[in-house]
């Protein structure tokens, strides 16, 4: 149950509100009423509450007067004040710190905004550091220390921690651990992980206890078979090559059909070369369970080094800082922001074979999960690349056909480019949407510019096979986009080829 | 003129010989038994005899009590003399006493009082023509400028000034002749004021004299100050709370000096408008012209690049007005253009523009605004439309069919030709929508999802080419999930746009997609989401908000998914059966807008 609070409800029509009053108490919350504007002044003051809902109807004192009477008392200037109307008049509520409510409401949907509100609040408060938030460094206080300490105390709350430019989150419930995130890794997985760090800061902020709970162990349990982990995983890693070498399975391989599902998903994931980092990370299961099969695979000679290493060190950054600049500026439209930018690059693809291309010949591409669900259904984002700290690409494909038309244009909105990665009849469809319709730049890949696209108003350009030239090219075109002509950046290659 | 002169001298002979040289030379002079039989009526000098430092202590105490007479002590020695140099007397004589020099003492006490008199007079004259000339100086202000906004609120402003009024509030003529509360201030309850005062031919040829009167009683008591230019009544102020308690004569004044300028300046503010409407605006619905809206809009480009704004263009059509127009006449047609302009002025913010394009069309600006805020407004506009009453009386001879387009700068377009464009474009989008063809306007949320969704025997849908793309039939059965994930992607891509999203399932449980998704949001988190359904195993989530429906079971056989925002409005509505999910989809924003109006309206949940 959420924490109870003093609501005050001004409203002349006590009718009105009685509905409410009654679904606030039940979700444990005091509620005070004043019938008008007089009155709830001081009530405010007097008993402090921490939301006001102030209907305009109330009389001796209009809603802004009353806002701006609270804020300017030192006492009472955090109250939360939310105008209940029964019209919007836009110049009437504008401005307002906390919004407004159209009469008649929904119940529900007025106690997810005070819920909302009071998080806000709390959110707010933690900002100013009254949250009684404990933070420190992991040098002096480990974490399976800390964690006994939460587990004692049965504390609940998110326990976040950094190490350099990786973080992480425990939360914690009742002194249990319900889950823990690190990337897109979550679960136990993450636990362990997170468990094996030495070095770093972390804050704990009390809170409600998750209700996503993906870890079924109590904190002594847990502690113990992270140690667990940890000690096998340091007595697997040098019988394995270094975490940056590709793998890939032996095509000469044997390989049993009734295998165990850990060392299923790592064959799995095996078809392609990855390195073993990826490998890691993309498998489900835990990684002391990846890293044994990976040390039988490779003892059996299921697995081996991919003869083809990347030199992904080599090259430069793909943008310079003045075009990542910009093109957080188009994206953002103007805003400043601080936070990370994210380009969306469509790809126009007839089938998954061309996008499969992309997942493995992008150097520095990762993948939204080991086998994103985009791959196969054709809709959706399949993984992404960062540029740098500010900007990032994400990689979202469009199912070609007539029945999906109607997902074109809201998903494909707000994109800066299209890579088109074969000339299918359906891949073209698309792309001539996306480029006549959208106006997105678009870069062909490995073939010449087709007659339909070449009058593309953003422009469209062709390139080699290169992916990695590709994304820059249409990266750079996104920012200067061309007049209607066909550019051709790269010799085309042969339409055999 | 005769002087006065009072003596107090309690020696007869003394008393009457001194009587008999002053009226001899020509003074009023009159003979007083005490000090305290002075009053405050017109006496110049009074010579008073001093016998005692006691009797000095009675002529200061005169002295404290009244700034006149000039005071002239006799002393009857030289040390009272100089008791009385000391308690600050400047004029003494010293009996026995010689009356040449009396009558020159007498003299220069009577110029000297002269004097005072007319530095008061003097300094008097000084502070009002000050006080008129700061009244002249505020009237002035008032003819410099003949904007009524700004007018009105001046008035107001300075009406309270030299009345020293804490509170005041202003009505003003309209078009009908009837008073019309314009402006406020003070500690005046809103509510309590009439916004229309209705006035009888009695009052209203009282009021064309101009001249303010009181009302009420004692603290209470208001100033009522009408503003008359050459006979006609113009605007009634109402002035209130007296910092003194009370309204002087001097306030009357002021009032009615500063009235008079007053009326005259919003004279000349009607004029003005009336000029600027026959200029700037279409005479007939007062609607900005299109030459003055593409200037404006000019600008607000320029100033949109300048300072990286937004803002969005609308277009509005009467599509049946020609319609209207040759079968219910030119009066009926005109009475549907006034009222669809009336709505569409009720509801602008004053920094909205809104201008009449052709007979037919209405262009709208509205600064900082983005498209999803622009949808909104094409949304309050319909609803606004419709209920005006002589929209109305037209719409129940023949239907009132009208359409919009919005088009946002910069992502439409970066001149004002590309976006009408893009907004002609989304007007002819709206005008072969679905939900236009199929009359979805009139019926349900449920109604709707039944229709769109058909069986899979029904007709085909009327889809028409130029509309946004709409299909109707088998759907995989995990694209109900695949969208919330991707739609929560296109959330958190860019969390600070807004936009509305509402996925409803049979149950709300934490694991759909879109509340795992959505978990860890920024709190800027803009868009709105909304979960509908069986209340399973979730309560509340930061950036969900959870209605639950729990005798609802239509939704124990649909999902849906509708989503509007600044760059999307699809639609999904599915009925799951056995082996297969047959579904609607859409990205036409007419439906998609139609059926969110309609789910917010039946479940009663807010517009955004």
């Amino acid at each position: 149950m959420a924490q109870p609070r003093k609501i005050l409800l001004a409203d002349p029509d006590l009718e009105a509100v009685r509905e409410l009053t009654r679904a606030l108490r039940q979700k444990g919350h005091q509620v005070h009423y004043a019938p008008d504007g007089s009155r709830a002044l001081e009530l405010s003051v007097l008993r402090h509450p921490d939301l006001v809902l102030f209907d305009e109807d109330c009389t001796l004192l209009d809603a802004r007067t009353f806002g701006q009477i609270l804020r300017t008392n030192p006492r009472t200037e955090d109250i939360p004040v939310v105008l209940t109307t029964a019209s919007i008049d836009s110049d009437k509520v504008r401005g307002l710190r906390d919004g407004y409510l159209k009469k008649p409401f929904n119940l529900d949907e007025v106690l997810a905004r005070i819920d909302h509100i009071f998080r806000r609040a709390e959110a707010a408060k933690d900002l100013k550091g009254e949250s009684g938030e404990i933070e420190g460094s992991l040098s002096q206080l480990s974490i399976p220390d800390l964690m006994q300490i939460l587990g004692m105390n049965k504390r609940s709350g998110r326990l976040n921690l950094t190490r350099g430019k990786e973080r992480g989150e425990i939360l914690v419930g009742e002194g249990r651990p319900l889950n823990a995130k690190m990337g897109h890794v979550e679960g136990e997985k993450a636990l362990f992980r997170l468990l094996g760090w030495n070095d770093g800061s972390f804050s704990f902020s009390p809170g409600p206890p998750t209700p996503r709970v993906r870890i079924n162990r109590v904190m002594d349990d847990a502690l113990l078979e992270a140690m667990r982990h940890a000690d096998e995983s340091a007595r697997l890693l040098p019988q394995l090559p270094p975490k940056h070498t590709r793998l890939q399975l032996a095509p000469e391989a044997q390989l049993p059909t009734d295998q165990h599902p850990v060392t299923a998903q790592v064959v799995e994931l095996l078809k392609q070369p990855r390195t073993l980092a990826e490998v890691l990370d993309s498998a489900a299961a835990t990684d002391l369970e990846v890293l044994s099969v990976l040390a039988t695979l490779l003892q059996k000679g299921v697995a081996r080094v991919a003869e083809q290493q990347d030199d992904q060190g080599g090259r430069g950054p793909l943008l310079g800082p003045a075009e990542v600049h910009a093109l957080r500026a188009r994206i953002f439209r103007g805003r400043t922001s601080s936070r990370m930018a994210v380009a969306k690059v469509f790809l126009c693809v007839g089938g998954p074979a061309a996008t499969k291309k992309l997942l493995n010949g992008l150097p520095g591409f990762s993948r939204i999960a080991a086998e994103p669900g985009a791959l196969k259904s054709g809709f959706g984002t399949l993984g992404r690349f960062e540029v740098n700290e500010g900007l990032r690409v994400e990689f979202c494909v469009l199912p070609p056909g007539e029945a999906a038309r109607p997902l074109w244009r809201p998903f494909a909105s707000g994109a800066v480019g299209t890579l088109m990665l074969d000339t299918s009849e359906g891949a073209l469809k698309l792309a001539r949407f996306l480029a006549l319709d959208l106006r997105v730049p678009i870069v062909v890949v490995g073939a010449p510019v087709p007659p339909e696209l070449a009058a593309a108003p953003a422009g469209a350009a062709s390139v080699g096979e290169d992916l990695t030239e590709a994304l820059r090219s249409l990266l750079v075109q996104a920012l200067n986009p061309l007049q209607p002509a066909m550019v051709q950046i790269e010799a085309p290659l042969p339409l055999e080829a | 003129m005769q002087r006065t002169v009072l003596l107090l001298e309690p020696d007869a002979t003394l008393r009457a010989r001194l009587l008999a040289l002053l009226e001899s030379k020509g003074y009023a002079a009159r003979a007083i038994s005490a000090p305290e039989a002075v009053g405050g009526d017109a006496c110049e000098l009074l010579v008073a005899s001093v016998e005692s430092p006691g009797e000095l202590e009675a002529h200061r105490r005169l002295r404290e009590r009244l700034a006149d007479p000039e005071l002239l002590l006799l002393a009857a020695n030289p040390e009272l003399r100089a008791t009385a140099f000391a308690a600050g007397f400047t004029d003494c004589l010293v009996k026995p006493i010689d009356e040449a020099h009396l009558l020159v003492r007498v003299e220069q006490c009577l110029e000297r009082a002269l004097l005072r008199r007319e530095r008061a007079r003097l300094l008097g004259e000084n502070d009002d023509l000050a006080r008129t000339h700061a009244v002249t100086q505020r009237c002035l202000e008032l003819l410099s400028n003949p904007e009524l906004e700004w007018l009105q609120e001046r008035i107001v402003s300075d009406l309270s000034s030299v009345c020293d009024a804490q509170s005041a509030a202003l009505w003003l003529t309209d078009e009908r002749g009837e008073l019309v509360l314009k402006a406020y201030r003070g500690l005046l309850d809103r509510h309590f004021l009439a916004d229309k005062l209705s006035l009888d031919d009695a009052q209203r040829h009282r009021l064309r004299d101009g001249a303010p009167w009181l009302v009420g009683e004692g603290r209470a008591r208001n100033l009522w100050v009408p503003l008359v230019a050459a006979g006609e009544l113009l605007g009634l102020a109402q002035l209130s709370d007296a910092l003194a308690g009370d309204f002087t004569g001097e306030h009357f004044q002021s009032a009615k000096v500063l009235a008079d300028f007053a009326a005259v300046g919003v004279k000349n503010g009607k004029k003005f408008l009336y000029l600027q409407r026959l200029g700037l605006r279409d005479r007939e619905t007062a609607a900005y012209n299109l030459s003055y809206f593409t200037d404006y809009a000019n600008k607000e480009i320029y100033k949109a690049r300048r300072y990286g704004r937004t803002f969005s263009l609308l277009t509005f059509s009467i599509d049946s007005l020609n319609q209207i127009r040759l079968r219910l006449g030119a009066e009926a047609a005109r009475k549907t253009t006034r009222g669809i302009i009336r709505s569409l002025t009720k509801i602008i913010r004053d920094s909205d523009v809104l201008a009449k394009a052709t007979e037919t069309e209405f262009y709208v600006l509205l600064p900082e605004t983005d498209f999803f805020g622009a949808s909104m407004f094409i949304r309050r506009a319909f609803q606004a439309v419709r209920e005006d009453p002589e929209v109305k009386e037209v719409d129940a001879r023949l239907p009132v069919t009208m359409v919009a387009g919005a088009a946002t700068f910069p992502k439409d377009g970066e001149d004002f030709d590309e976006l009408v464009h893009r907004c002609r474009r989304r007007l002819e989008e709206r005008r072969a929508s679905l939900h236009r063809k199929l009359h979805l306007q009139g019926i349900t949320f449920w109604e709707q999802v039944e229709l769109l969704l058909g069986q899979p025997d029904s007709p085909r849908l009327p889809i028409d080419d130029k509309a946004e793309p709409s299909r109707r039939g088998k759907v995989s059965d995990a694209l109900f999930e695949e969208l919330q994930t991707e739609i929560a992607r296109e959330l958190v891509r860019d969390p600070t746009s807004r936009g509305v999203l509402y996925v409803g399932a049979p149950e709300i449980r934490h694991d759909l997609s879109v509340s795992v998704q959505l978990e860890n949001v920024p709190p800027d988190f803009a868009a709105r989401v909304y979960l509908l359904g069986r209340r399973a195993d979730l309560d509340s989530h930061p950036a969900l908000t959870p209605v639950f429906l729990e005798g609802d079971d239509r939704l124990a056989r649909h999902e849906f998914i509708l989503w509007l925002s600044e760059n999307a409005a699809y639609a999904l509505v599915q009925r799951r059966g056995r082996g297969a999910t047959w579904g609607f989809h859409t990205s036409d924003t007419g439906v998609v807008d139609g059926l969110i109006t309609k789910l917010q309206s039946e479940y009663d949940l807010q517009p955004y």
